[in-house]
């Protein structure tokens, strides 16, 4: 199974949202990253045919997406960034009205619904409106309907957006065990959502592919470029203005920071071993990041 | 999807505003013509129908001439409720009577007419040959009380403004809500999102104007009849002051007929027009707003009897869901040199014009995008 985007490119009037992307997904948990604005929803939605190409082409399995149109439908599962609900339908009503839209039949879909409830642990809240939802609720709920019709490519924008942390980890794990024979491509900010999932990080910036790569290997070439450092507190604005800097720690002894630079930025600096968090401050404006 | 139109079909159901607007439609629509029917000044509808069973009968020349002279002797000063109801009842028969009479008068004058074309063939001819044919139709030599299939057959002026409403409120969210609620991302990334979904909608709008209309239906049956029996269907149609000078031979009951079937097929393509603004705008509001102006802005602008706009009020959706226009007088229009009766023709443009936009929600839904 593979998605292929080849050159795609997508204008807004005068805005180039995304410019010559090309990339190949293959069975796996793919996480995307970039800033807001970096185009990665434009180019999630052009993978989800809600938005066409201003050029370049999507393929799966070799043929058009345009061309396969609801036979493509039919295999991707999605999760946009700011789940839709009609506010008076009850969960159980919602996901068996998507499960008609996917083409679901009854009885199947009636016990997809049951399973899918259970998983995003919303069986107890089947017949409240989703409109009374929380917003982590509303976002459980998102994540099923998503999988109703065990889609071969799911595409999920910002999926543990609003999800306490038990339940984020509950949702990585889901992730990681169905994508043994799907893909999975997910965008979010929260970068420990992807680091010990994904097959591979795509990185995007300013609608460009910046990398696209394994873990380690993105890590691996920003090996020697993170630092960290005790320094005393009146000297953090100072370091702040001059460096990206990451995690700051209060300690006994002063202030830990961790630091994103070419060059050693202080004597006192020890080089330390890279992470997500860092491969994503040295991409992106550090107010961007979320941990 | 049977499913999905279940669930179009409960989506629009469930609006909270349709359903007030039903509650004050429909609560308060009997209502009103209750109390309107006890408020006529002066003319009661018991006395109205006691004057009718002394006064129906034939529309003789001399019958009228008695009653006319009847007429005249009647003391205006002092009038009871009685009276005044009972010379109401004159007035309206002698009237009739003269309008049987105009229309006698107008088969002379086109029998004089065909007479003075010398080419028996062409167009014009034609024209008067079917307004002569029709109008030879009419049977209108006796009269009887009718107040009950009149009453039906009014209501459509104020039925149309409320079928107009409860078309507004129900339909223009059909698409343009599924953008508001950011459901349109589910939706058209979905295998039936676009095209089963809209012929889904479609359906479902069509039960919901059949609903709408079938309501209206019982009520106005069920209120005028309550109130004025159901008497009278056989009269022609000439009894009601706007028919006067129609070429139609229809009785009450066939006019009622053709007008619940134009009504609901205007009524349809007004829908369709819905739910095509409703799938070209961003906003239900935008959606809502548009329909509205269209839908409303004729009847506003026909108060004011602007020159040039005619045609505009006429051919407007709520003229013609309205139907009575199309039967007032003789109107034709000549396709392929044979005259079509207005009616025939507006319905058969405006069912096709309905077709386009049915099938332009097609390709819109389909190419939709989301940005």
């Amino acid at each position: 199974m593979k998605l292929k985007v080849e050159n795609v490119s997508k204008q807004f009037k005068d805005k180039l949202a995304v410019s010559n992307v090309s990339f190949d997904l293959t069975e796996g948990v793919y996480g995307f990253l970039g800033a807001n604005g970096a185009g990665k929803t434009t180019l999630m939605r052009m993978l989800v045919t809600l938005l066409k190409p201003s050029s370049g082409r999507i393929l799966f399995n070799g043929k058009d997406i345009d061309v396969l149109d609801e036979k493509y439908r039919d295999v991707i599962g999605y999760l946009p960034q700011y789940i839709g609900l009609y506010k008076n339908f009850t969960a159980e009503k919602y996901l068996m009205y998507i499960a008609s839209l996917k083409g679901i039949e009854k009885e199947k879909a009636m016990k997809k619904v049951d399973e899918l409830l259970e998983v995003v642990n919303l069986s107890e809240h089947r017949k409240r409106k989703v409109g009374k939802y929380s917003g982590g609720m509303k976002q459980r709920i998102g994540i099923a309907q998503a999988l109703l019709n065990d889609p071969k490519v799911l595409i999920v924008d910002e999926p543990t957006a609003g999800l306490d942390p038990k339940e984020r980890i509950r949702f990585r794990n889901l992730l990681s065990s169905i994508s043994k024979d799907r893909i999975v491509l997910l965008s979010t900010h929260i970068v420990s959502d992807i680091e010990f999932i994904a097959k591979e990080i795509i990185v995007i910036k300013a609608g460009q592919l910046i990398h696209k790569d394994h873990p380690e290997s993105l890590l691996d070439k920003i090996k020697d470029k993170v630092w960290t450092v005790t320094v005393d507190e009146n000297e953090v604005p100072k370091f702040q203005a001059a460096f990206k800097v990451g995690n700051i720690v209060r300690q006994n002894d002063g202030v830990g920071l961790r630091i994103i630079a070419e060059d050693r930025p202080d004597a006192r600096a020890i080089q330390a071993a890279p992470n997500l968090e860092d491969l994503y401050l040295y991409y992106f404006d550090q107010e961007e990041m979320i941990k | 999807m049977r499913s999905l139109f279940k669930f179009e079909l409960y989506k629009i159901f469930t609006q909270k505003s349709v359903w007030i607007t039903f509650l004050i439609i429909f609560i308060g629509l009997p209502l009103l013509m209750m109390f309107s029917s006890s408020q006529s000044i002066g003319v009661t509808k018991e006395h109205t129908k006691a004057a009718y069973e002394k006064l129906e009968g034939d529309l003789s020349k001399e019958r009228i001439t008695k009653l006319q002279e009847e007429l005249n002797e009647m003391d205006v000063s002092s009038s009871t409720s009685e009276e005044f109801s009972y010379r109401v009842t004159l007035m309206k028969i002698i009237s009739e009577y003269d309008a049987k009479e105009r229309i006698n008068e107008k088969k002379i004058a086109l029998e004089q007419e065909m007479q003075n074309i010398s080419n028996a063939s062409g167009a014009k001819y034609e024209q008067l040959t079917l307004e002569h044919s029709m109008l030879e139709k009419i049977n209108f030599n006796e009269t009887t009380y009718s107040e009950g299939p009149l009453g039906i057959i009014a209501f459509l002026g104020v039925g149309t403004i409320f079928t107009g409403i409860l078309l507004i409120i129900g339909l223009s969210t059909i698409f343009s809500n599924e953008a508001t609620t950011g459901m349109n991302q589910i939706l058209l990334s979905s295998k039936h999102g676009r095209k089963k979904v809209t012929s889904a909608k479609l359906f479902a709008a069509v039960v919901y104007v059949t609903f709408i209309i079938g309501i209206q239906f019982i009520i106005n049956i069920g209120i005028n009849t309550m109130l004025y029996t159901s008497q009278g269907w056989s009269s022609p149609i000439h009894k009601l002051d706007i028919f006067r000078d129609s070429p139609y031979a229809f009785n009450l009951l066939e006019y009622f007929s053709v007008q619940m079937m134009l009504h609901t097929l205007f009524a349809l393509g007004f829908a369709m027009l819905i739910l095509l603004i409703s799938s070209l705008s961003k906003t239900s509001v935008k959606s809502i707003i548009i329909s509205s102006i269209l839908f409303i802005l004729p009847l506003i602008l026909s108060s004011f009897r602007i020159s040039g706009l005619e045609d505009f009020i006429r051919y407007s959706y709520y003229n013609m869901m309205k139907v009575d226009e199309f039967f007032r007088f003789f109107e034709v229009f000549h396709i392929f040199g044979t005259p079509v009766l207005e009616p025939i023709a507006a319905s058969i443009v405006f069912t096709i014009i309905s077709i386009v936009f049915t099938l332009l929600l097609y390709p819109i839904i389909n190419r939709k995008q989301v940005s």
